[in-house]
């Protein structure tokens, strides 16, 4: 199976008012196309931070980042816009929806944005959010809903797009337990169904126990990947 | 959907953009209401100069009034009454003056005053130069003996209507000559110049004294003024020996460096109001930016770009500024068709020494000017208010706490 994404000595620091913070340390890992990931560890062990180099929303420090074979170092900011645009969606822990915007035209906006036909994307749009349960709620608005419809507006959002990978940072960790099942289903279907590779940072036993893989981190290190 | 979100994004604080509107729609107004003020007294100002003396313009032989001549009559137009015959032919000259002007004592039996006269056509004339405020009397008309003094002029050797006056002056000859005529009207321009030396006699009570049948110079009357390049052209091109003079430069001192002096003021105004538009719409996007820096930071980690988000921010402030100009431009519309119907009066101008009414003079081209600075306005203090969120990075953006 090829690797989606390969890390090699990959670290990053961030300044935490006077204290300078190691968020990586030399991290190394490797993650499969195709697959269920989870990224695993407790608070402020560094998985938001290695999710969002993984999204390239994080600059790089030091290390090397490999994505689909190619260095991310070495992308230009607008091929990084491209990847982020086409190749990656992101279902967020706070939902990050447009609240001006309904349900549908949440999804639509960045279909939109990929340059496809108002027919075409009005067409997708209702598929996806139909695809998460939500078919009877596009007309709503992100504040007329409740936290799980957000967060599978989000993964409507996400699926959407057809990327290559969705990279879901703690997806539940704002839900109740039935609701945050019901996303985590969600997530595990886009890679059983469609092929998604999907990329979850959590501490939820239940994500941890669905994953095909899980790379454990504990204070900015790799523990284990199984 | 950029369009759909920018405009909804108004609708997020509706105090905020309220105070926003009002802030662009005050600015928009002061704009419009301001230009159109400026344009309703430019043309009283250029009213009062066509109206009172000059016409919209003059010909004189080429060279005329550039040069100091010892012999000024040498370069005196012959035959006026075929010039004046091709000139009504020009399209848009409606009116034609010939003047002849000299200098000539003017005495009242016992006191002489040096002053300038000028001898017109008194019948075709007193439709045409209304301004010439006639404070008693009558303008000159078809009176053969009448005389009409400046103001000042006629107070200085204590002459009222009916008075007697003596005018001598030299014939083109050099010989001595002299004629009496009777005071019919005072005028009163408002412009000192002419106020206080200026008298009117019929022309050829003046080609009389001047010992002859030359004119100095021709006035012209048009339908409208902005004719006057095309009316200067044919003069140009059919008599090469004559050059035709707008009003603007033969009354630059008054009228065009009021306009001058009117421009630049309306500049120095319309940078403080843009940028008092640009600090307002700064102060309350900066708000409204800082809330939605996760969002901003979602839409990039969705792979929109900073100079897309930077575009969709602009649009943001461009299509408030619109709504707050077309507010603003509504409510000096409705201003200036209800409470400043009837116009105003203002204090003299410069060079002027009465008061005049004027309007708040509003074209649809200003109301385009005040819109399209205020997008600018509304473009660029968005911008600015967006740049500290762009200078972020994605991540930076997405923990920033609402």
């Amino acid at each position: 199976m090829d690797a989606l994404f390969c890390g090699k000595n990959l670290s990053l620091k961030y300044q935490l008012g006077d204290v300078q913070v190691d968020a990586l340390k030399d991290l190394h890992f490797s993650i499969e196309a195709g697959k269920f990931t989870c990224l695993a560890g407790a608070s402020g062990s560094g998985k938001s931070t290695l999710l969002n180099l993984l999204g390239l929303v994080e600059p790089m420090q030091s290390g090397q980042l490999i994505y689909r074979g190619r260095s991310i170092a070495d992308l230009s900011e607008s091929e990084m816009n491209h990847i982020r645009r086409f190749e990656i969606g992101f279902v967020f822990q706070s939902f990050y929806l447009i609240d001006v915007l309904t349900a549908e035209e949440n999804v639509e906006y960045f279909l939109a944005r990929q340059g496809r036909s108002v027919d075409l994307r009005r067409q997708q749009a209702r598929a996806a959010l139909d695809w998460v349960g939500l078919a009877e709620h596009r007309s709503k608005r992100p504040n007329q809903m409740s936290g799980g419809q957000r967060q599978r507006v989000a993964i409507a959002r996400a699926l959407a797009k057809e990327p290559k990978v969705v990279l879901a940072d703690e997806p539940t960790a704002n839900l109740d337990s039935k609701t945050g099942a019901d996303v985590l289903a969600l997530l595990l279907r886009l890679c059983r169904e469609r092929g998604c590779s999907v990329v979850m940072a959590s501490h939820d036993s239940q994500a941890i126990g669905l994953a095909d893989c899980v790379i454990r981190l504990r204070d900015g290190q790799t523990v284990k990947e199984s | 959907m950029l369009f759909t979100v920018a405009l909804r994004s108004l609708l997020r604080n509706k105090r905020r953009t309220a105070v926003t509107l009002a802030t662009i729609a005050v600015g928009a107004s002061a704009l419009f209401i301001f230009r159109g003020f400026n344009t309703g007294l430019l043309n009283e100002y250029r009213k009062n100069a066509v109206h009172a003396h000059y016409g919209d313009g003059q010909i004189n032989t080429l060279g005329y009034r550039d040069k100091v001549l010892a012999k000024p009559w040498d370069a005196w137009m012959s035959e006026p009454d075929i010039i004046l015959q091709q000139l009504l032919k020009i399209p848009g000259v409606e009116k034609v003056f010939p003047r002849l002007e000299f200098a000539a004592l003017v005495s009242n039996g016992t006191r002489s005053l040096g002053s300038r006269g000028v001898g017109i056509n008194g019948v075709a004339e007193s439709d045409f130069f209304y301004t010439i405020n006639v404070v008693a009397g009558q303008a000159l008309r078809a009176e053969e003996d009448g005389i009409v003094l400046g103001k000042g002029l006629a107070h200085s050797l204590d002459l009222a209507v009916g008075s007697r006056v003596t005018l001598l002056t030299n014939t083109i000859h050099g010989t001595l000559n002299g004629a009496d005529f009777r005071v019919v009207g005072i005028f009163h321009t408002g412009s000192r110049e002419l106020d206080d030396a200026f008298f009117q006699i019929q022309l050829p009570q003046a080609q009389k004294l001047m010992d002859t049948e030359k004119v100095e110079k021709i006035s012209l009357g048009l339908a409208n003024h902005d004719l006057w390049p095309q009316v200067a052209a044919a003069v140009q091109q059919q008599f090469p020996q004559i050059e035709a003079t707008p009003f603007e430069v033969l009354d630059k001192i008054y009228y065009q460096n009021s306009v001058d002096f009117l421009n630049a003021q309306y500049l120095i105004v319309r940078f403080i109001i843009l940028f008092v538009v640009v600090l307002g719409i700064f102060n309350t996007a900066t708000s409204a930016i800082l809330e939605r820096t996760q969002e901003i930071g979602m839409l990039r980690a969705n792979g929109e770009s900073k100079s897309e988000i930077l575009k969709l921010i602009a649009l943001e402030g461009m299509i408030g500024a619109f709504l707050g100009a077309l507010l603003g431009i509504i409510v000096v519309f409705a201003l200036n068709q209800t409470l400043l119907k009837d116009g105003f009066y203002m204090p003299p101008g410069p060079g002027i020494t009465r008061s005049f009414k004027t309007y708040i003079e509003l074209q649809w081209a200003m109301a385009g000017e005040a819109v399209g600075l205020v997008l600018l306005a509304g473009m660029l203090g968005s911008i600015l208010a967006a740049f500290k969120v762009i200078r972020m990075s994605i991540s930076q953006a997405l923990r920033q706490v609402g």
